[in-house]
């Protein structure tokens, strides 16, 4: 058998595989991480050119500042148009979201917004009578919480953030205090003011409100903000002297040009190469398990380089994957490893998301800040969950962008109406500075029916198949996007905003009918499920340490080891979850090399 | 007048902005080679001539230039690329009819992107470039001043 060369093998150099990484290496572990992508520059500089690209795309898309290798190909939300990407999506809708996988992952171009789960969404099961419980409760997740809202960065205030039985550790604040919301928000507050919406049995205030968010604001006490991080061909890390507060670009996807917004190349930065190999351009294409005792014996990867690869086996004492949920059942898919009545890729979620947008009555001057500031959350939660979905909104910053294609397409809309020259101008004044846009993202339960299976007609460079996806919004969701319509509709006409929410002009997005309403709808990035954790063996894949059933000496970490996923972004969740099992990783390991060793566990120290 | 004189006078009448806005973008002088390369050279000099025909008439003229089936599609697109620093491909038709080289949709370069009118029209500044700086966003700008252009020496 052959020796391991380091403590623990992980593949995947995102937010989950980096947050791991960090705490594994800081207790003294060695990790050889695994990333399938180009290694993203951690020099300045190499960051910079990726800016450039971002400038003289024509498409300003997500994906649009980090093109990946061919060998490694990726969604692209663009791909939706014709469905002929990455996805084989065989419907019946289409899932709309995507990710990026290089040095960083998706991190490089999120949004940044973190926000912890309610209390309630850990038992949907047993309080609402749909969907699942978590093998964990809020509170077991709570201090972990505050480590991830450490290791990203967060700002909020923790006055803002106790709704709906969010409850924080005595004494506790966030890093920093909140990013400032934007003109446009304060607006939107003032102009809903004190409205209630009827909602199930309820009436509740709606209130716009600043959400927690991992780009750099002020620090409290104690805190030094983490900007851009040069580190050079000697292996040091120098401060990029930038970034350490966030300046207002509007470019939080896809590309923080000062990295004051929160990418796992932060994190990896921090870390100390003599503990941390990190090899680029190494695709992790099969688990090896030795078939007696279910133990992983190495994981087989291609390093390619131009055409060609080779392929190589990292054999750690543990193996740990965060190549993404969908990456992560598709590792598994391809070794044969299907988990439980087949729910390794199965249960599959997102956050279907609704634009509503109009025109304000005055000018509330967005284009400015973070491409939002504020949300709202008071429908995240309440007894209307045992009929329909929960939802919550983000008020966005950059006007109709995201629908339309603004402010380019307002100019070409007024040009080819004939406006030119200065009632061109004050017309644009007029319109761009009082347009308003929300987005309404709403839950989705599992259904192991919506799931990733492989389709090996489809193969990449590297003859790797490509994830097939059956994806299907049900009732619940769907009654979820009737009440969230209603809900923006109200704040429109409370607000006085002119609605202008038109299906016509996202002609491309993902349609789906529900008793006569046509709705268009993209998704947020937010993939989960594909690996969900229980405490039965026999019911899910991992245990609330997210260690597979099967394989003990194995871990599948991410947000497909959500049971089920609430309203909130899952990005913090996944770094909440990411150091707890990066703890009880190290304890046990630790607890191995001082020879204070289990039965069960000396068998899977390899 | 040299050509980009003419250029910068006759994209004041169809943008609403002066002589000193459009030079302050420092894109004038690329825009006008993004136009060069996308249309034919006598186009080009008809188009400019009418620079000459401004004088006191400047919108009668403006209309009837955008009006124009062979010179109007053109000096729309100057319009858009002023404001948003991108070149729109000319239809299929217009380029058979007018003999174009099929110029894709592009961004013309980094400046472009930046310095596009349509950020200052709306008080703000293009996506990840020209920031504002922390917590900016959190106030409400100067208004966009009132801007008949006036006139400058050509
Ligand atoms: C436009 C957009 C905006 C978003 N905004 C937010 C937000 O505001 N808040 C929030 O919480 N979440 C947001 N998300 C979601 C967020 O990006 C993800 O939840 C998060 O990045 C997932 O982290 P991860 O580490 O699991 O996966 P990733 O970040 O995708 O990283 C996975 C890594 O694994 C690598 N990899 C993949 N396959 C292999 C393989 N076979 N071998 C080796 N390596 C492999 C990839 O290259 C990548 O580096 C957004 C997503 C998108 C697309
Ligand atoms: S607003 Fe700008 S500086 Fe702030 S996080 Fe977003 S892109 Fe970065």
């Amino acid at each position: 058998m052959s020796t391991p060369t380091h403590d623990v093998v992980v593949v995947g150099a995102g937010v989950a595989g980096a947050v791991m990484a960090k705490h594994l290496t800081d207790a003294g572990l060695r990790v050889l991480m695994l990333e399938a992508g180009p290694g993203t520059p951690q020099t300045l500089d190499g960051y910079e050119h990726h800016l450039n690209t971002f400038y003289e795309a024509s498409a300003k898309g997500p994906e649009s500042a980090w093109p990946t290798a061919p060998q490694v190909p990726q969604p692209d939300t663009a791909d939706l148009r014709f469905n002929d990407g990455y996805f084989v999506q065989r419907g019946p809708q289409l899932y709309g979201s995507s990710y990026s996988r290089l040095q960083g992952g998706s991190t490089l171009h999120w949004l940044g917004v973190s926000l912890r789960m309610l209390p309630e969404d850990f038992d949907m099961g047993s309080r609402f009578g749909v969907g699942r419980d978590w093998p964990l409760r809020y509170d077991d997740l709570e201090p972990f919480y505050r480590k991830a809202e450490l290791d990203l960065g967060v700002s909020a205030d923790v006055a803002d953030q106790q709704y709906h039985g969010i409850t924080f550790a005595d004494g506790y604040d966030f890093p920093m205090s909140r990013v400032p919301m934007s003109y446009a928000d304060q607006w939107l507050a003032d102009a809903v003011g004190d409205l209630e919406v009827p909602i199930g049995t309820e009436s509740v205030p709606i209130q716009v409100r600043s959400y927690p968010a991992a780009r750099n604001s002020m620090p409290r006490p104690g805190y030094g903000p983490v900007g851009a991080l040069d580190r050079r061909g000697d292996g040091q890390v120098r401060p990029g002297l930038i970034g350490e507060r966030c300046q207002g670009n509007t470019s939080c996807t896809p590309i923080c040009p000062v990295q004051a917004k929160y990418n796992a190349g932060r994190t990896l930065a921090q870390i100390d190469p003599g503990h941390l190999e990190v090899r680029a351009q190494a695709v992790a294409s099969k688990i090896n398990v030795d078939p007696t005792d279910g133990m992983v014996t190495g994981i087989t990867y291609q390093r390619y380089d131009g055409s060609s690869y080779v392929e190589e086996v990292a054999i750690g004492r543990r193996y740990v994957l965060a190549a993404h949920a969908v990456e992560n059942a598709k590792i598994m898919l391809m070794s044969g490893l299907t988990g439980p009545n087949d729910m390794v890729g199965a249960n599959l979620m997102d956050h279907p998301t609704l634009y509503a947008w109009g025109l304000a009555p005055e000018p509330v001057y967005p284009f400015r800040g973070p491409l939002s500031t504020a949300g709202v959350e008071d429908l995240r939660g309440g007894p209307f969950r045992s009929t329909h979905a929960a939802f919550r909104f983000d008020v966005a910053n950059d006007g109709w962008r995201a629908p339309t294609g603004a402010p380019d397409t307002t100019v070409t809309g007024e040009v080819d109406q004939g406006h030119f020259g200065a009632d061109l101008r004050r017309r644009l004044a007029t319109t761009l500075t009082r347009q308003v846009r929300l987005s309404l993202a709403v839950e989705q339960l599992p259904d192991p029916a919506n799931r990733i299976s492989l389709d090996w007609r489809f193969l990449d460079p590297l003859g790797n198949p490509r994830p097939a996806i059956n994806y299907r919004i049900d009732e619940y969701t769907l009654a979820g996007m009737v009440e969230a319509k209603r809900v923006a509709g109200a704040m429109f006409s409370r607000a006085g905003i002119e609605d202008r929410s038109d299906d016509d002009v996202q002609k491309w997005f993902p349609t789906i009918e529900h008793q006569g309403q046509v709705f268009s709808y993209h998704g947020m990035g937010h993939f989960a499920g594909t690996h969900m954790m229980g405490d039965d063996a026999r019911t899910s894949v991992v245990d609330h340490s997210q260690r597979s059933w099967d394989h003990q000496n194995l871990y599948l970490i991410g947000s497909g080891s959500f049971p089920t996923m609430g309203t909130s972004n899952p990005t913090l969740t996944i770094a909440a979850l990411a150091v707890r099992t990066a703890e009880t990783l190290a304890a046990e390991l630790g607890d191995l090399s001082a020879g204070r060793v289990g039965a069960n566990v000396r068998s899977t120290d390899r | 007048m040299d050509r980009l004189k003419e250029f910068v006078a006759v994209s004041e009448r169809l943008t609403g902005h002066r002589h000193i806005e459009l030079m302050g973008t420092g894109s004038a002088e690329e825009y006008l080679q993004t136009l060069r390369r996308a249309v034919p050279e006598d186009l080009v000099e008809d188009l400019l001539a009418t620079a000459h025909d401004l004088d006191g008439h400047e919108d009668a003229v403006t209309v009837e230039l955008l009006a124009d089936p062979r010179l109007g599609p053109v000096a729309k697109n100057i319009i858009v690329l002023w404001y948003c620093g991108t070149w729109h491909q000319l239809n299929d038709d217009w380029r058979q009819t007018y003999g174009a080289d099929p110029v894709d949709t592009h961004v013309v370069s980094a400046n472009a992107y930046l310095s596009g009118l349509q950020w200052t029209v709306a008080r703000a500044h293009a996506p990840g470039g020209n920031m504002q700086g922390f917590a900016a966003w959190a106030d409400r700008p100067a208004p966009e001043a009132e801007a008949e252009p006036e006139r400058t020496n050509r």
